[in-house]
């Protein structure tokens, strides 16, 4: 059985600086077809995806990454042999997967993740008008109070991600929210960034720049990623080829 | 929070979650490939994500709101027991969903969402509990019949 982690462009052999899943030290080598290759490595028969696994497959797309331009598999992506492999994804639609590869050049992805402190996200909005207060100290009140709070909040915290977004917006060549504000519960910022290897370094600095104007702010800032956020794929290559109606309509999908 | 934090990039995620954000939901899916094996992390992160703007979270805000004296004291005396009291079941259920890990399996981590529920069912059993206590130590002599002939 073989794993895949991703596909990539071309190349033979092995990545001696990679450790795949399952078990320690898993080579993982590379199956090409055309100027496509999947990278793959060999896989016990009674393999369980865990935590470890999660990991060490986001470490070989970070590894990969470094190479060349990669699309990654979904985690749990499994083919029988190296045959099935090449016939079901590498040519599954060659011209598509090259092309994608092409569009990913040079490009990586970046997230920032920011989250204020609750307590004090609330004192700030309660010191300012219109403050919340108790009509009477019963359950209902207390909801109430809360909602307003919760309403508040939500108000504050996009207008602290409206402003960081508007300084790195700029900088990146696509960008997505990884999830938004919808609940009093929800942090100031999960967001993608699609950014030319070459203007990482400012993308650095900008995130310096905003952690020190926002002290407040707890800024978390990961990368360089695989384009995972941004390699949307068009329903229309999928394969007709389909046998299991089990997970749904296409081929290819989310 | 005093102490200026840098933000220094870090090469990779380091929560189980924003790792699973990455491979378990982003990546491209061959489904003809993909094995019963992800399901269970499937459901597990799905559980993990519920997040409900609750009555829970609503008097969690008003209790920080309360603590910062902004209404008159005569008017909140009753408010924080109420609060505590019912916040107790529920605050802190939602955060054992997000920290499970992988290996837990799905029908634990639906069952720590289902214990909220159960905290919540236990409470009145409680209060029972206790009237009855009261009232068994008032009338002795009315449950010991029921008790012998069972």
């Amino acid at each position: 059985m073989l794993y895949v982690y991703g596909v990539v462009r071309a190349r033979d052999g092995a990545d001696p600086d990679l450790e795949g899943v399952g078990h320690a030290r898993a080579e993982v080598r590379f199956l090409t077809s055309g100027s496509i290759a999947a990278a793959v490595s060999t896989i016990p028969e009674n393999f369980v995806i865990d935590e470890d696994a999660a990991r060490a497959h986001l470490q070989v797309l970070i590894g990969l990454l470094d190479q060349g331009p990669v699309i990654p598999l979904r985690l749990g992506t499994i083919g029988e042999d190296e045959n099935g492999v090449r016939a079901e994804i590498l040519d599954a639609a060659p011209a598509e997967l090259a092309q994608r590869l092409d569009s990913l050049d040079g490009l990586v992805e970046l997230h920032v993740d920011a989250d204020d402190d609750e307590a004090e996200a609330i004192a700030a909005i309660a010191a300012a008008a219109p403050r919340p207060t108790f009509e009477r100290f019963d359950l209902e009140s207390g909801i109430a109070v809360g909602e307003q709070v919760a309403s508040l909040l939500i108000a504050h915290r996009q207008s602290l991600a409206d402003a960081i977004l508007r300084q790195l917006q700029p900088l990146a060549v696509r960008d997505t929210p990884r999830s938004v504000i919808n609940t009093g519960e929800d942090p100031v910022l999960r967001w993608a960034f699609l950014v030319q290897v070459d203007d990482v370094s400012r993308f650095d600095e900008t995130v310096m720049g905003i952690q020190a104007n926002y002290p407040s702010l707890s800024i978390r800032y990961v990368g360089p990623l695989p384009a995972a956020h941004f390699v949307d794929w068009d329903a229309s290559i999928t394969q007709e080829q389909h046998t299991d109606s089990f997970t749904g309509s296409g081929k290819w999908g989310w | 929070m005093t102490a200026m934090q840098s933000a220094n990039r870090a090469p990779r995620p380091s929560s189980l979650a924003d790792v699973l954000e990455i491979v378990l939901d982003k990546g491209i899916v061959i489904d003809a490939y993909v094995r019963l094996a992800v399901v269970g992390i499937e459901i597990l992160t799905l559980d993990a994500r519920i997040v409900i703007a609750s009555v829970d979270t609503y008097l969690r805000f008003a209790e920080a709101v309360n603590r910062l004296d902004l209404q008159p004291q005569e008017q909140v005396a009753g408010l924080p027991g109420l609060m505590n009291e019912l916040q107790e079941s529920g605050a802190k259920r939602k955060t054992r969903g997000a920290l499970a890990g992988v290996r837990d399996t799905a029908s634990e981590v639906a069952s720590s969402f289902r214990g909220g529920e159960d905290e919540e069912e236990e409470e009145p059993v409680e209060e029972r509990r206790r009237a009855p206590a009261k009232r068994a130590a008032a009338r002795p002599r009315r449950r010991r019949p029921a008790d012998e002939e069972s």
